[in-house]
C-alpha cells in the first residue's frame, strides 16, 4: 500500500473494460482498483475469463475492438494514460511500461536476430544505432543468455523455450521501465526452467526497482514472488490483501476454495475439495454474488445483492458477505 | 498384486538430423491391477512417447510390451483391435483430441465400432456418460458446445466405453483450469476404486502426481532415473534430479515458499540427438565427477524396497523443506 509520500509507479483505479456494444456487451473487467509500489509485486490471479489478462492488456493500452475501455484510469508514476493518443502511449509503452507473455514464440519475430529485435526496442525509444547494440548486448548478458554477442545472432526457433523466455525479458527490459506486467510469464516452461527464470525475475526486478504486475493461474508461483495478492472471479476482484494473508486467511470462499483444490507436492491430501460448476459465463453473469452459484456457504442475500470488499484488516479485502467469519474459519466450506 | 502390464527394455528411436534420437532408451516398469504408476518428467524426457508406445500408437524400436504375458510390442492391425480393448489413452487436450464435427455421442460411440460392437452402443454410450457425471442432455452436444472440463469428461469415456483393464492417462489435466482439475482428478480417483482400473499417469506436475500416483517413476531424456513408492519419493528423493524437480516445484504458500532452498539447476536440458556420455544428467547435476561420464552410465539400483536410483552418487537424506 502507498505511505501517502510516493507516488504509486502504477495505479489502476475503477477499470472496467468491455466487448461488444450494449446491451449485448460482454463485462470483461469491472471496477478493478489497485497500485503498485516500486519495487513491489502484485499477483493478479485467477482462471480463464476471469478478467486477469485483460486487466494487463488494458494497462499496456492493448484492448482491442470490439473490446475497449468504458471506464477508470490508469496512471503511470501518477500521469495518466487513459485518454492518451496512440502515438502517445507508443512512447510510455516499452519505455516505462512493459509486458512478456506466456508464449515467447509467438511474440518474437521470426524471421529477425534476437539481438537485432533488442536493439530495435532500444532504437525506437531514442538510442543511437551502436548504444542500442550495446545494450543488446548488455542485456542478454544480464539475462543469461551467454556467450551474448553470440547468442545475439541466433534466430527465435534456434533457442530453447527458456532462453526465448529471456530473451523476452531481456527486449522488455532494456529500456529500464518502471512497470513489468508479466502475464503467466513461465506457464509454458518446465519447473526447473521456471525456477531459473523466476529467479531472474525476482534478481531483476531487485536491481531496477520495478513495481511488477503478475499475472498467474498458479498458486504456487505466486507464493513464491508475489508481496500482494488480488484473487479475480468473473472479471472483478473478489479478494485482495498481503499474500502472507490471502494464502493463511482468505475472506472469500473462492480463493479458499482454490487454494483446497490444488494438490501439493508437499503434502498428501487424500481427497481434492473440488470447487462444484464452472466460472459463470460472461455474457449471463448470475445476480448478486457471481460466485454463489458454486458457492457452500450461499444464501439468499448472495443471490440478491453484489457484496462489496470488505477490509478484514492489514490491507486484507474480500468481497463476501460472510468475509471476516470465512477468514478466521469460524465458517468453513 | 499381480502384473498386468510389462515394459521391458523398452527404446524408440526417431530419425533427426543427420542421425536419430533415442526419444526412449531402455526403459522397464510394471503396473499392477489397480495400481497407478505416475511417469514424470520433463518435456523432452520420452514420457508421452511411452504412453504412445504402451498403446501402441507407436511400435517400438527394442524391447518389449506384455499385457497379462502377452506381448503386444509388434502385434498385426487385426491383432492390435482386441488389444486396443484392453489397453485405452485419455489426451491432455480435450481441444484438439475429440472431432468437432462429431457429437459427443459418436465420439463415444466410435471405439465400439471399432471393436464390431455397433450393438452395444445404446446401453454402453447412456452408461459411461453417467459414469464420468454428464447426462443424456449432453450426448447430442458438439465439442465445441461443452466446457473443457466437460470435453474431458468426454474424453475420458471414450476410452472407458470398450471396459480397458488399463488407462494411459498423458496429462490429463494440464489444460484445465484450477478449480476444474479438482473435479476431474478426483473423478479418476473413483473410477479406479469403482472399475478396479490400472493407470499410467503421466504428468510434469509433480503435485499432481503424488496425489495419484501409488508408486512414481522419474525420467530423464529417455532413461528412468528413480522410481519409487510415491511418499518415500517425496520424503526422501535420491536422484539429484528428482530432489532438483522437487526443489523447483512451487508450493502454494508463502512462508514455506520464503523458507525453501531452493535447487536451482545451471544450464540447458542437453540435446537429445547427442545426449551427454555416462549419466545424461552430469552437465546439470551440482554432484557430478569424472566417474560420471563413464559409459554406458549409471543403471538402476536397488536402494531399498522398491526404490532403485540411477546414480553413482545417490542422496540419501531425507529434503527437509519438504518433509513433514
Amino acid at each position: 500500500m502507498t505511505d501517502g509520500t510516493r507516488v504509486p509507479a502504477l495505479e489502476v483505479d475503477g477499470l472496467r473494460v468491455e466487448f461488444g456494444r450494449l446491451p449485448a456487451a460482454v463485462q470483461a473487467v469491472q471496477r478493478v482498483s489497485f497500485s503498485v509500489d516500486p519495487g513491489e509485486t502484485v499477483a493478479v490471479v485467477g482462471e480463464s475469463g476471469s478478467g486477469k489478462s485483460v486487466t494487463g492488456l488494458a494497462i499496456m493500452g492493448l484492448v482491442d475492438p470490439p473490446g475497449r475501455i468504458t471506464e477508470g484510469d490508469v496512471r503511470l508514476a501518477g500521469k495518466p494514460l487513459t485518454g492518451m493518443s496512440e502515438s502517445e502511449y507508443r512512447r510510455v509503452r516499452g519505455q516505462d511500461l512493459a509486458m512478456v507473455f506466456q508464449d515467447p514464440l509467438s511474440a518474437l519475430n521470426p524471421v529477425r536476430r534476437v539481438g537485432d529485435q533488442i536493439a530495435e526496442a532500444a532504437r525506437v525509444h531514442g538510442a543511437s544505432r551502436a548504444a542500442a547494440r550495446a545494450r543488446s548486448i548488455d542485456m542478454l548478458e544480464r539475462v543469461g543468455v551467454v556467450p551474448a554477442a553470440r547468442q545475439a545472432r541466433a534466430y527465435p526457433h534456434e533457442l530453447s523455450g527458456g532462453m526465448r523466455q529471456r530473451v523476452m525479458l531481456a527486449m522488455a527490459l532494456v529500456n529500464r521501465p518502471q512497470v513489468l506486467i508479466a502475464d503467466e510469464p513461465t506457464t509454458a516452461l518446465d519447473v526447473t526452467t521456471q525456477a531459473q527464470i523466476l529467479e531472474l525475475l525476482a534478481d531483476l526486478q531487485a536491481e531496477m526497482g520495478l513495481a511488477l504486475v503478475l499475472v498467474s493461474h498458479d498458486l504456487g508461483v505466486v507464493a513464491g514472488i508475489a508481496d500482494r495478492v488480488l484473487v479475480m472471479y468473473a472479471g472483478r476482484i473478489v479478494e485482495e490483501g498481503p499474500a502472507d494473508r490471502v494464502f493463511a486467511a482468505a475472506g472469500h470462499p473462492y480463493t479458499r476454495g482454490l487454494l483446497a483444490s490444488v494438490p501439493r507436492a508437499d503434502d498428501a491430501r487424500p481427497v481434492l475439495a473440488a470447487i462444484p460448476g464452472t466460472p459463470p459465463d460472461p455474457t449471463a453473469l448470475p445476480t448478486g454474488c457471481a460466485f454463489h452459484p458454486r458457492c457452500a456457504l450461499a444464501e439468499d442475500a448472495c443471490r440478491e445483492t453484489r457484496p462489496e470488499l470488505r477490509a478484514l484488516g492489514e490491507g486484507h479485502r474480500a468481497a463476501c458477505l460472510f468475509a471476516d467469519d470465512v477468514s478466521v474459519g469460524a465458517r468453513s466450506l | 498384486m499381480s502384473v498386468l502390464l510389462e515394459a521391458d527394455g523398452l527404446v524408440k528411436e526417431f530419425p533427426a538430423r543427420g542421425g536419430s534420437v533415442r526419444a526412449v532408451d531402455g526403459v522397464s516398469f510394471s503396473l499392477a491391477a489397480g495400481e497407478t504408476l505416475g511417469l514424470v518428467g520433463e518435456s523432452g524426457s520420452g514420457k508421452s512417447t511411452i504412453a504412445r508406445l504402451v498403446v501402441r500408437l507407436l511400435e517400438p524400436s527394442q524391447g518389449s510390451i506384455r499385457i497379462d504375458g502377452d506381448d503386444i510390442s509388434h502385434l498385426s492391425r487385426r491383432a492390435l483391435r482386441s488389444m486396443r480393448r484392453r489397453v485405452q489413452i485419455v489426451f491432455q487436450d480435450p481441444y484438439s483430441s475429440l472431432d468437432p464435427r462429431m457429437t459427443a455421442r459418436s465420439i463415444v460411440a466410435e471405439p465400439l465400432k471399432i471393436a464390431g460392437r455397433s450393438r452395444d452402443i445404446a446401453t454402453r454410450v447412456p452408461e459411461v456418460f453417467a459414469l464420468v457425471g454428464l447426462g443424456p442432455e449432453h450426448e447430442g452436444r458438439y465439442p465445441h458446445e461443452l466446457s473443457g472440463g466437460q470435453r474431458q469428461r468426454i474424453g475420458i469415456a471414450r476410452a472407458l466405453v470398450v471396459q480397458p483393464e488399463v488407462l494411459v492417462l498423458d496429462e490429463p489435466v494440464t489444460a484445465l483450469d484450477g478449480s476444474i482439475q479438482a473435479q476431474i482428478l478426483n473423478l479418476l480417483a473413483r473410477l479406479q476404486s469403482e472399475l478396479g482400473l490400472a493407470y499410467l499417469f503421466i504428468a510434469h506436475d509433480l503435485a499432481v502426481v503424488r496425489h495419484m500416483a501409488d508408486r512414481v517413476a522419474v525420467m530423464h531424456l529417455g532413461r528412468l532415473v528413480e522410481t519409487a513408492p510415491t511418499e518415500e519419493l517425496f520424503l526422501a528423493p535420491s536422484h539429484p534430479y528428482t530432489q532438483a524437480l522437487l526443489s523447483a516445484s512451487p508450493i502454494p504458500d508463502p512462508a514455506r515458499e520464503r523458507a525453501r532452498q531452493r535447487i536451482v539447476l545451471t544450464g540447458e536440458l542437453p540435446d537429445a540427438v547427442d545426449p551427454p556420455s555416462g549419466c545424461r544428467f552430469r552437465t546439470r547435476c551440482w554432484k557430478a565427477r569424472e566417474e560420471c561420464a563413464a559409459r554406458p552410465g549409471p543403471a538402476l539400483e536397488e536402494r531399498g524396497q522398491g526404490h532403485p536410483v540411477a546414480c553413482l552418487f545417490p542422496l540419501a537424506d531425507r529434503i527437509p523443506d519438504t518433509a513433514e
